[in-house]
């Protein structure tokens, strides 16, 4: 393997988890999210060499896979819905607990925009700068902020989503 | 991130979990590869779709030049630099040189001038064409071009033949002298006024009346011609 390709497996093997439960928080769905950061990195090893010496790698494959996203949400097949009424799934104890938060946070996720939930997963939960985030979204700073702000206004509106936080604050 | 935003991210973190699988670079660069050739293959199907469709294309527009009257279908489209109108060639028939630079309008071009599209026809047959804006009627335009010839070759004063005749379904006249009077050469001469440009194609006889009279198939090899062509629109 030459070092272009030496660099490009050490830059998967180091952030494949971490690229994985962005795209899950971005599709709701594992396989969805695998397809997903493949999808990214597949668009990306063609050029890694231009990409390693002109710009953050991270933030290129970051801005692929919300790019892909969001190309896939336009498509009709995209079956997505935001709903009402999320099924339970059987679980006891912790596990319980778990599956009930794991579920709250993506049935609040679903109710974001694409571009609030893009914000606000990359800002929030992959801790990038507001200006990290607007050169992934192709966008202002200052739209960052705004959506975000309407993001999280959102996210206290669900009444689920704002008794866990409650609870974390406690 | 202010304490708000720390308690969502804390929430996130518990929702995500753990991916089920890892993702590889060789997967990744199986998928790639898997891509190229998906895109070859759809490049191949495009390229060899093309090659098909090229010679059905020529096909199709060989047979939308077949002359009406049921002559010969066209062994090649010849589109004049110059002046426009597209030439479906006559078996037979083909272009010897396009116009090096646009007639003026002066005089009266023949075979050797530059301003003409010359064509070799069967049996040493050749025509030419020129054109160029007028705005005479065709009858007015017939007028100046049967001048012309006599002004500027040794053709008579009034032609032999004068016929009413159709170009690309315009109106036109065809004219027919022997250039000089009583012996020389055969010369046609098709005049058509088309969208304010006037149309010449001239015609010429390899043989002089005095040794070989001129045949019928020689002056039908020029109304094969005519037949093919397509003035622009």
């Amino acid at each position: 393997m030459d070092a272009e390709g030496e660099g490009f497996a050490q830059f998967v093997e180091a952030r494949q988890r971490a690229l994985q439960r962005t795209a899950w928080l971005l599709t709701g769905d594992w396989a969805l999210a695998e397809d997903l950061v493949q999808t990214a990195l597949a668009r990306s090893w063609p050029r890694w060499e231009r990409i390693r010496r002109r710009d953050d790698p991270e933030i290129y494959v970051r801005r692929a896979m919300v790019h892909s996203w969001a190309s896939w949400r336009r498509r009709r097949w995209w079956g997505e819905r935001a709903t009402e009424a999320v099924p339970d799934s059987p679980a006891i104890g912790d596990m319980a607990a778990e599956v009930a938060v794991c579920v709250t946070v993506q049935r609040a996720l679903r109710s974001l925009t694409a571009r609030q939930r893009a914000v606000l997963v990359l800002r929030v939960f992959d801790d990038l700068s507001e200006a990290q985030v607007a050169q992934v979204l192709d966008c202002a700073t200052g739209t960052v902020k705004a959506t975000l702000a309407r993001a999280v206004a959102r996210l206290r509106e669900d009444p689920r989503l704002a008794g866990l936080m409650d609870r974390e604050t406690q | 991130m202010n304490g708000m935003d720390r308690h969502l991210r804390d929430l996130l973190e518990a929702a995500v979990g753990e991916p089920p699988r890892r993702v590889t670079a060789e997967a990744v660069r199986r998928r790639v590869i898997r891509r190229r050739i998906a895109e070859a293959v759809a490049a191949a199907v495009t390229v060899a779709a093309i090659v098909v469709a090229i010679p059905v294309g020529i096909g199709a527009l060989g047979r939308a030049h077949r002359p009406p009257n049921g002559g010969p279908a066209a062994v090649g489209i010849v589109t004049s630099r110059h002046y426009g109108y597209t030439e479906a060639l006559p078996a037979g028939w083909r272009l010897a040189r396009q116009a090096a630079q646009r007639w003026n309008g002066q005089g009266s071009p023949g075979d050797g001038d530059p301003v003409v599209d010359l064509f070799r026809g069967p049996r040493g047959v050749e025509a030419w064409a020129s054109a160029t804006p007028t705005k005479a009627s065709l009858a007015a335009y017939t007028v100046a071009v049967i001048r012309a010839s006599h002004a500027n070759h040794p053709c008579p004063v009034r032609p032999q033949t004068n016929q009413t005749i159709t170009i690309s379904g315009v109106p036109a006249r065809l004219l027919g002298m022997q250039c000089a009077p009583g012996s020389g050469f055969l010369v046609e001469i098709a005049v058509t006024v088309h969208h304010g440009t006037a149309f010449v194609f001239g015609s010429q006889n390899p043989f002089k009346f005095g040794s070989q009279n001129p045949r019928k198939a020689d002056r039908a090899a020029f109304r094969n011609f005519l037949d093919g062509i397509r003035l622009p629109r």
